[in-house]
């Protein structure tokens, strides 16, 4: 391609029209202004820490990177972040802080007791705590089915088309089920009754739904409102009570998955229950946690090699738990200092007793101290 | 939110200079012996607003989203081929290098950080957006090939490359990066970079011909 031919394809890039442009820009200010002002400025702090252990994290990377699967992952992690080392236990033993654990393997919903104990809910799929775990909503083919602890069967509601991700959030006396079905994004109280379709043309991802107001903050807002991806990229949020749109946050952006869903190896922030998140990100090839929380934030390089999945914060908000399907374990990692980390192994086989444990490697849906 | 008053030294004159690439590594800054020359100054100006926006200043936030912003939703525009999707990614990316600010080193340009961030997410999207259409075609139906809106021949044939194959020519042909400084952000080796853009170039070429035959 001649020089000229270069220079023209370079003007032809600067100048390719984009819809709607300016305004394009305008929105983003908007949101970028309104994410500025959420961040409180930190004070500066010296980065050489945070560099060295980043920098020895991606050296113990390619170290490590050749550790076969089953690794004794605690000894890599631990070497990394300098938490203590632990072999990972054969099966799951009692939990590192009080609640319970609900999973989603090829075998059906479970749900983890602090002692380790397990119960199977059913041959359910794509579970959800209620906010209080006092329930948990599951799916099953074109059923939204609603469960007790024990897993006696609440209600049922059956949709047009299959049920997908559905996400349970409200308040001590009022909830809300927001579920995709078909390209429709529908939404149920929590006593299964109601059930409305709220927006049409919605992307296959999860939908989002905004904490609750806190009233004694000041004037509260809609109490029920959801946020979702349509096909066409945008995110939107609705209120779940009336219908109607409203401005969409920094924060709802975060939460809705990309179009496609999160890039392998990542995933949305998920929120610690007293304020903070905590985030799985790809860098250079290597997963990386982040957990912010109100003392700062930490990067913990280091992760085993291949997927990880999760994350989820213990209900105490001081443990972070994903998944490691490579070696077949979680690891349920101290957030604060002291970092420690606790490795549960042979996981296929614990959610999948009667077959080989091939199926999808069991998902932390979430860790909750169930309010019964 | 208090809004601090800005002591920086004036900005470029002009929309071009504002927007021109930025090197991918730059020197620490020290106090000049002679007069510093223009990219000197506009590097040395970007680390006082990034200092400012770090301590919070909207003014400040606002100067290096206004100087970036246009180029990093182009590039994800010509990435992914679909306007509400690029919006989408310049916006999030930007709102990634935002969060992170805290911990960025001022003494690097803050163009290739953002571009790094947001060509990865935008091959990501657009890699995401191929596979769905493989494997989802009948039930999605709406989702539109990237390109779509597109009419230029040119750009037309732009949009026909692959992710990897659009992102080193936005790279290189919209951001003015250097190979080395392409392989950089994408995690390739210089030689990748080269033969990606050599072979970009060749499917483009027909393209540009035709139009000036």
């Amino acid at each position: 391609m001649s020089r000229a031919d270069r220079r023209e394809l370079e003007r032809r890039l600067r100048e390719a029209p984009i819809a709607d442009e300016a305004g394009a820009e305008e929105r983003a200010w908007a949101v970028i202004r309104a994410a500025h002002e959420e961040r409180a400025p930190v004070p500066r702090r010296p980065p050489v820490r945070g560099i060295a252990i980043a920098a020895g994290a991606a050296v113990l990377a390619l170290a490590v990177g050749l550790s076969p699967a089953g690794a004794k992952v605690a000894d890599f992690v631990g070497e990394v972040v300098g938490i203590g080392a632990t072999d990972p236990e054969p099966g799951i033993g009692r939990l590192p802080a009080p609640g319970e654990i609900l999973v989603e393997s090829g075998d059906g919903a479970w749900i983890v007791r602090a002692d380790g104990s397990k119960r199977r809910l059913g041959d359910y799929g794509e579970a959800t705590w209620s906010p209080h775990g006092r329930y948990v909503a599951a799916t099953d083919g074109r059923q939204l089915v609603a469960l007790d602890p024990q897993g006696e069967v609440r209600w049922t509601i059956t949709a047009p088309r299959e049920v997908r991700d559905p996400r349970w959030s409200g308040t001590d006396v009022d909830t809300r089920i927001a579920y995709r079905s078909g390209g429709d994004l529908w939404v149920v109280a929590g006593d299964g009754i109601g059930a409305r379709r709220l927006a049409r043309g919605v992307a296959r991802v999860a939908p989002a739904w905004r904490p609750p107001p806190d009233a004694k903050l000041g004037p509260a807002g809609p109490f029920h409102v959801v946020a979702y991806r349509e096909r066409s990229g945008r995110v939107q949020a609705i209120d779940a009570d009336t219908g109607q749109r409203v401005p969409v946050t920094a924060p709802d952006r975060a939460a809705v998955p990309p179009l496609g869903g999160w890039p392998e190896g990542t995933g949305g922030p998920v929120r610690r229950p007293g304020g903070g998140v905590a985030e799985l990100r790809r860098g250079d090839g290597a997963t990386v946690l982040v957990i912010r929380t109100a003392s700062g934030a930490k990067r913990l390089s280091g992760m085993p090699p291949g997927r990880i999945t999760g994350p989820s914060w213990s209900p105490d908000g001081r443990w972070v738990a994903v998944g490691w399907p490579d070696g077949d374990q979680w690891l349920l990692i101290r957030a604060d200092t002291p970092r420690r980390i606790v490795a549960f192994g042979d996981i296929s086989r614990q959610f999948d007793p009667g077959g080989g444990g091939s199926g999808p490697f069991p998902r932390i849906s979430g860790w909750i101290l169930p309010e019964r | 939110m208090t809004r601090a008053t800005l002591a920086l030294p004036p900005g470029p004159a002009t929309p071009a200079a504002r927007e021109s690439a930025q090197p991918m590594s730059a020197e620490p800054v020290s106090e000049p012996l002679v007069r510093a020359s223009p990219a000197v100054f506009a590097r040395r100006r970007e680390a006082a607003v990034v200092r400012e926006a770090q301590r919070g200043s909207e003014e400040a936030l606002e100067e290096l989203f206004r100087r970036h912003w246009r180029r990093a939703h182009r590039a994800a525009f010509l990435v992914v081929g679909d306007a509400a999707a690029a919006e989408d990614i310049a916006q999030e990316s930007f709102l990634a290098a935002i969060r992170a600010l805290d911990r960025f080193d001022r003494r690097r340009p803050f163009g290739p950080w953002l571009h790094r961030i947001t060509v990865n997410r935008a091959i990501d999207h657009a890699r995401a957006r191929k596979l769905r259409a493989e494997s989802e075609l009948a039930e999605v139906g709406a989702a539109e090939p990237a390109g779509a809106g597109i009419s230029d021949e040119l750009l037309a044939a732009v949009a026909d490359l692959t992710p990897e194959h659009r992102a080193v020519v936005v790279l290189r042909h919209l951001l003015g990066y250097t190979p080395g400084e392409i392989g950089e952000i994408l995690g390739l080796a210089r030689g990748t970079v080269n033969s990606r853009l050599r072979r970009a170039l060749d499917r483009l070429r027909p393209a540009i011909e035709s139009e000036e035959g």
